[in-house]
């Protein structure tokens, strides 16, 4: 990378890496990033050069890869991994818990021999995150509305976790485990204000429910969290492709989960929270 | 009480339920793992083996017990290149499979 009067030159070759800041923004619970933005960052986690992130990056073209990469580093989510080291900062030792990105089929030899160079220091021990984000344009509760929560989940137990959670945080709560569940509690009026979502249903893809929510006419705004132990990069992107607005992996700590649902419905139309909680990142 | 002990009391309750639901799960995995043992090459078995180990991955920690979380996922990881390749594991694979549910088993506190 280059700077000149300003201007940022994004070279092929570079290997960029998270910064704190950029790793806080995949695991805090709250995020005002762009699902583009997100998806560099998710890409970048641990370290990857740009043509790596180019030929993985799904729907953004090169130019868009190199404006979107120029953004993150000015604002401080990415930097060069050379620098970093540089600097005393490792930036696979944060990480460690992250996994070697899979490179699409078509990709030269080339190509991945250079990628692979640029993911070396990640090591193969699984995947964490917890991102959430509140929809651009998204409604505000109506003030004193007890929000409706909808879990698809088909671990009983963890179902009583959070029923118990989220009883005492205010919400009306309704659950599904499988396909006909999910079925039933959609035809259940009023709608849920928010869905936590599992992966490995014992009948349905969790990612397919989403893609069926986001396709429906009246549904497919609804604010819906990724809760699922599908922990790998791989699995993050589909979600964040697919519309979810916030994706936690399990094994989960309560209070991460309850600050990515505080992010994703947003304060009420009086600005408080049922408790009286509120996001992580409130402003 | 307060909210905070109400939840604290409530969380500790369901963490003492789910001990003792995790020892019926770990018996159900076994017997799991004693059907492949056959011989028979059955991919439905062993991708149910996968799913349970799956999800104790994901709720044990949150319950109190990360070392059996962590277990369980080691046993997925071991499963995936099986259930994805859609064949059963070689000899060497049963091995390491009868290892890692005992693991898991000592991670329970039932090994």
């Amino acid at each position: 990378m280059t700077e000149d009067k300003g201007r940022l030159e994004v070279g092929s070759k570079d290997v960029y890496a998270l910064t704190g800041r950029g790793s806080h923004e995949l695991r805090e619970s709250g995020t005002r990033l762009s699902a583009a933005e997100l998806e560099l960052l998710v890409l970048i986690d641990g370290k990857a050069t740009v043509t790596q992130i180019e030929h993985s990056a799904e729907g953004q073209s090169p130019e868009q890869v190199r404006a979107t990469l120029g953004k993150l580093y000015r604002s401080g989510l990415i930097d060069l991994a050379s620098r970093m080291q540089q600097n005393g900062i490792e930036a696979g030792d944060f990480f460690s818990l992250t996994m070697p990105l899979k490179l699409p089929k078509a990709t030269t030899a080339e190509k991945r021999e250079e990628a692979s160079e640029g993911v070396s220091s990640l090591q193969d021990k699984g995947y964490f995150v917890s991102i959430a984000r509140r929809r651009a344009g998204g409604q505000r509760l109506p003030e004193g509305h007890k929000p409706v929560m909808l879990l698809i989940d088909d671990d009983e137990t963890l179902v009583k976790l959070l029923h118990t959670v989220f009883q005492l945080e205010g919400f009306e709560w309704r659950t599904a485990a499988n396909r006909a569940g999910i079925a039933e509690a959609f035809a259940v009026a009023p709608p849920p204000d928010l869905v936590l979502l599992d992966v490995m249903l014992p009948d349905i893809d969790g990612f397919e429910v989403l893609g069926r929510i986001r396709s429906h006419p009246t549904l497919k705004a609804l604010p819906v969290i990724m809760l699922t132990a599908k922990a790998t990069r791989e699995a993050v992107l589909k979600g964040l492709h697919l519309g979810a607005d916030g994706y936690v992996t399990k094994p989960f700590e309560i209070e991460v989960l309850m600050g990515a649902v505080r992010t994703v419905l947003g304060p009420t139309e009086a600005g408080d929270w049922p408790k009286g909680g509120g996001p992580i990142r409130n402003d | 009480m307060s909210d905070a002990d109400e939840l604290a009391a409530a969380l500790a309750a369901l963490a003492a339920d789910y001990r003792v639901r995790l020892a019926a799960r770990l018996d159900a995995l076994d017997a799991l793992a004693a059907g492949l043992r056959c011989g028979q090459t059955d991919v439905a078995r062993l991708e149910d083996l996968r799913r349970e180990l799956h999800t104790i991955a994901g709720s044990a920690k949150t319950f109190g017990l990360p070392e059996v979380g962590a277990a369980a996922r080691a046993g997925e990881r071991l499963l995936d290149p099986w259930c994805d390749a859609g064949k059963t594991p070689g000899a060497a694979g049963w091995a390491e499979l009868r290892s890692m549910l005992a693991a898991l088993r000592r991670a329970g506190g039932s090994g």
